[in-house]
């Protein structure tokens, strides 16, 4: 009987920027349904190796898989959905254009009523069909998990989901990270709200982009890995 | 997997875009924007045809035209290449949206096809923009040269396009297969330095000076121009075939860029231009000072930070201002030579070299509240960071008048030059000076919501007014050449009386970057009692 293929798998992956290392050579691998939480303080790597595993960055060396798929692959790229610190929205779309487009892109139905729900459940119903660039910040931020929810994935990765987001929003985004865990997706989320990190299976710390902790960890722990 | 559907999804959604764009459009607007770009291209027309003249080419003009004419095209041609491949060492000439980054190339489709559909718009307006140009320099080249004029429009309109397809087809090729900045300059120079020997040597052996043949087809037809036309279309071809290799880390960049260059230039945002260029073209600050060591730190405190910023100019930096004196110097020559116009290269050149020395200064504009928190006038913080950058456009002067010197080495150029040096110096730092404390222009000013041809009045002074001074500071190479034409005798004492005007003129300005700030704040206040009292 074969191990079941690991939803992310990690090898010397490592990232420099001229005379910047921003991420040493790291191995880390993450099975299917497992939900992580990437802490770190600012400038540790957090935010270089998931937008390198998203196939927005290139590696300087070493190796990243999503589902068996090389990142940046088509075959990453479709099993993967990922939610940036900032998010990006078209200017001329409304936010039901966007679902109905960003779901159709990845072969979804498109703006159907299982989209509409999410709608309901990010309190974007009433701006459905407002441009998100009148919109504050934690608005913006919860078209951009919309977006994220509304195409099918086994991964997801999510950079500092929580900024912007009021004491609803944030509820209503932990409910969905949970839900895409028990749904089977492989979750990490690089964030130090408290309420994630206590939920998750495991905790990755990076400090200077040198892994530094992997297994579980407690909110202190988290509070000494990011002074 | 990408499949029809997903293909399907992407051209809707595209269409229907392009049709909320277009709902949206203000009419109005637009052709406001028409008429006015149709005055402003009438006067360039005007401006370079009244240049050009309309009288027949002299049999000696012909036979220069004919030796170094293909050359002369090819050079142009190979600087735009050139261009293109640096632009697609750091992932251009492509300028994506960035959601269509994050959205589209980060969906499962081709990428190929997704790219290859912005890149042949991008290819399509630029070289309709190109055709466009192309056919006025044939139209005007008709107007002296033997030849169809027909013949010669339709060759310069056609040069031009495959010069802006070739260029943007290396572009594409270098961002596609990855090429590292590097070797993009290294194939830069060496197809620029082949099209400069070509035209030193008389001949044309290069592709892009066998393209510039065939804009002289209607003068002599070069059966080996056919070869140029074919390298710039086989170029576009595979630029756009190799197009969807695009690193997308650099198209994220770029895209994010792009829109705000393009948002600065759109406020005449010089200062955030510039910012944004440097990092489009990542042109950071060294991390290591090339020296450490500034004298006088202690009791010039601005003296020294402004070196400390100088020390760590990038490589690049330094590279580019010592090219761009070595340029102002060739002006020079050719003014002395008799090219007038040369002046409007000179000047520029100094220009955008000075915009490089004052960014201490600059950094000031850029932190108005940290500037403000000094105890001393901000127009005084300004005009204390002068003299380093008087110290860097001297020496830019220096390699301006060392390469003038090469080029016409007489006791003449070393006696004009040596004035205009010092002309050119603070005219340059003075023009970059105020086009940078000078903002982008208030939206809510009396000029501004004056009538529209006031406006743009106001707009076109604005903008011209800081290069202008530094043309102005090439004004005595301009009369001392006009005067040695004349065989005057008191060439260097008018030259010298002519460069002492223009340095009035210049402290002068100097003088209102200190003073602009409370001159302004008094001026407002005067307005704002008498609408009091009114």
């Amino acid at each position: 009987m074969t191990a079941p293929r690991p939803a992310l798998r990690i090898k010397n992956l490592a990232k420099s920027y001229a005379d910047l290392d921003a991420l040493d050579p790291l191995d880390l691998t993450v099975a299917a349904g497992e939900s992580i939480a990437l802490v770190g303080h600012n400038g540790s790597g957090k935010s270089t190796l998931l937008r390198i595993l998203a196939g927005l960055l290139e590696a300087t060396s070493g190796e990243a898989r999503i589902m068996g798929h090389a990142a940046g692959s088509l075959g990453a790229r479709a099993a993967l959905s990922f939610i940036p610190d900032d998010p990006v929205l078209y200017d001329d779309l409304s936010v039901r254009e966007h679902v109905e487009y960003i779901s159709r892109l990845h072969g979804g139905p498109g703006c159907d009523a299982e989209a509409e729900a999410l709608i309901e459940q990010l309190g974007l119903a009433p701006r459905a069909d407002d441009l998100p660039t009148r919109f504050s910040r934690g608005l913006r931020q919860r078209t951009s998990v919309l977006v994220a929810f509304c195409r099918p994935f086994e991964v997801l990765l999510v950079d500092e989901p929580f900024v912007g987001l009021d004491a609803a929003g944030k509820a209503t985004v932990l409910d969905l990270f949970t839900a895409a865990h028990e749904r089977g997706a492989a979750v990490v989320v690089a964030t130090h709200e408290e309420r994630y990190v206590s939920r998750v299976d495991r905790c990755v710390a990076l400090r200077d982009g040198v892994l530094v902790h992997d297994g579980p960890a407690t909110p202190d722990d988290v509070v000494r890995f990011v002074s | 997997m990408p499949d029809l559907a997903t293909h399907t999804a992407l051209a809707e959604l595209r269409n229907a875009r392009k049709r909320v764009r277009t709902a949206n459009i203000d009419w109005v607007d637009a052709m406001y924007r028409a008429y006015i770009l149709t005055i402003v291209g009438v006067i360039a027309i005007l401006v370079a045809s009244g240049y050009v003249g309309d009288s027949d080419i002299s049999p000696n003009g012909l036979d220069q035209l004919r030796d170094h004419g293909p050359a002369t095209v090819g050079l142009g041609v190979a600087i735009a290449v050139a261009i293109g491949l640096r632009s697609g060492a750091r992932g251009g000439p492509l300028a994506l949206e960035a959601a269509d980054v994050r959205h589209v190339l980060l969906a499962p489709i081709d990428r190929g096809r997704a790219l290859r559909g912005a890149a042949f718009r991008q290819v399509r307006h630029t070289g309709l923009a190109a055709l466009a140009v192309g056919a006025i320099g044939g139209q005007l080249a008709a107007r002296r040269l033997p030849g169809n004029p027909a013949a010669w429009t339709a060759c310069g309109a056609a040069t031009a396009a495959l010069a802006a397809l070739a260029a943007a087809g290396a572009g594409y090729v270098a961002a596609g297969r990855r090429m590292s900045p590097r070797l993009a300059n290294l194939l830069a120079l060496v197809i620029v330095a082949w099209s400069a020997l070509d035209l030193a040597g008389g001949v044309a052996t290069s592709p892009a000076d066998l393209l510039g043949a065939f804009a002289l087809w209607p003068l002599d037809i070069a059966p080996l121009a056919v070869i140029g036309i074919i390298v710039a279309a086989a170029m576009v071809v595979a630029g756009l075939a190799f197009v969807e290799g695009l690193s997308i880390e650099a198209a994220e960049r770029r895209s994010t860029l792009i829109g705000r260059l393009a948002f600065a230039a759109t406020l005449q945002d010089l200062r955030t231009v510039l910012v944004l260029r440097r990092q489009l073209a990542q042109e950071h600050a060294r991390r290591r000072p090339w020296a450490r060591a500034v004298p006088g730190a202690r009791r010039w405190p601005i003296w020294a930070r402004g070196w400390r910023g100088v020390l760590r100019w990038p490589g690049v930096r330094v590279l580019r201002v010592v090219v761009l004196g070595a340029a102002a110097g060739a002006a020079c020559a050719g003014i002395a030579a008799g090219t007038t116009p040369l002046v409007v290269v000179a000047g520029l050149a100094m220009y955008v070299a000075a915009l490089d020395s004052i960014e201490p200064l600059a950094q000031e504009v850029d932190h108005p509240s940290r500037t403000d928190a000094f105890p001393m006038l901000r127009g005084a913080v300004h005009v204390r960071h002068m003299p380093v950058a008087a110290v860097v456009m001297g020496s830019v002067s220096l390699i301006s008048l060392a390469t003038a010197f090469a080029l016409r080495p007489r006791l003449s150029t070393l006696a004009v030059g040596g004035l205009t040096m010092v002309t050119a110096t603070i005219g340059s730092i003075a023009g970059a000076a105020i086009g940078t404390i000078s903002g982008p222009p208030d939206p809510l000013s009396s000029w501004a919501l004056g009538a529209p041809e006031i406006a743009g009045l106001h707009t076109i002074v604005r903008l011209l007014w800081p290069p202008a001074l530094a043309l102005a500071g090439f004004v005595p190479v301009i009369v001392a050449t006009r005067l040695a034409e004349q065989h005057r005798d008191s060439v260097l004492a008018t030259t010298a009386v002519s460069s002492a005007l223009v340095l009035g003129l210049e402290l002068g300005m100097v003088a209102w970057v200190y003073a602009r700030d409370s001159v302004l704040a008094n001026i407002k206040a005067s307005f704002d009692s008498l609408g009091k009292t009114a």
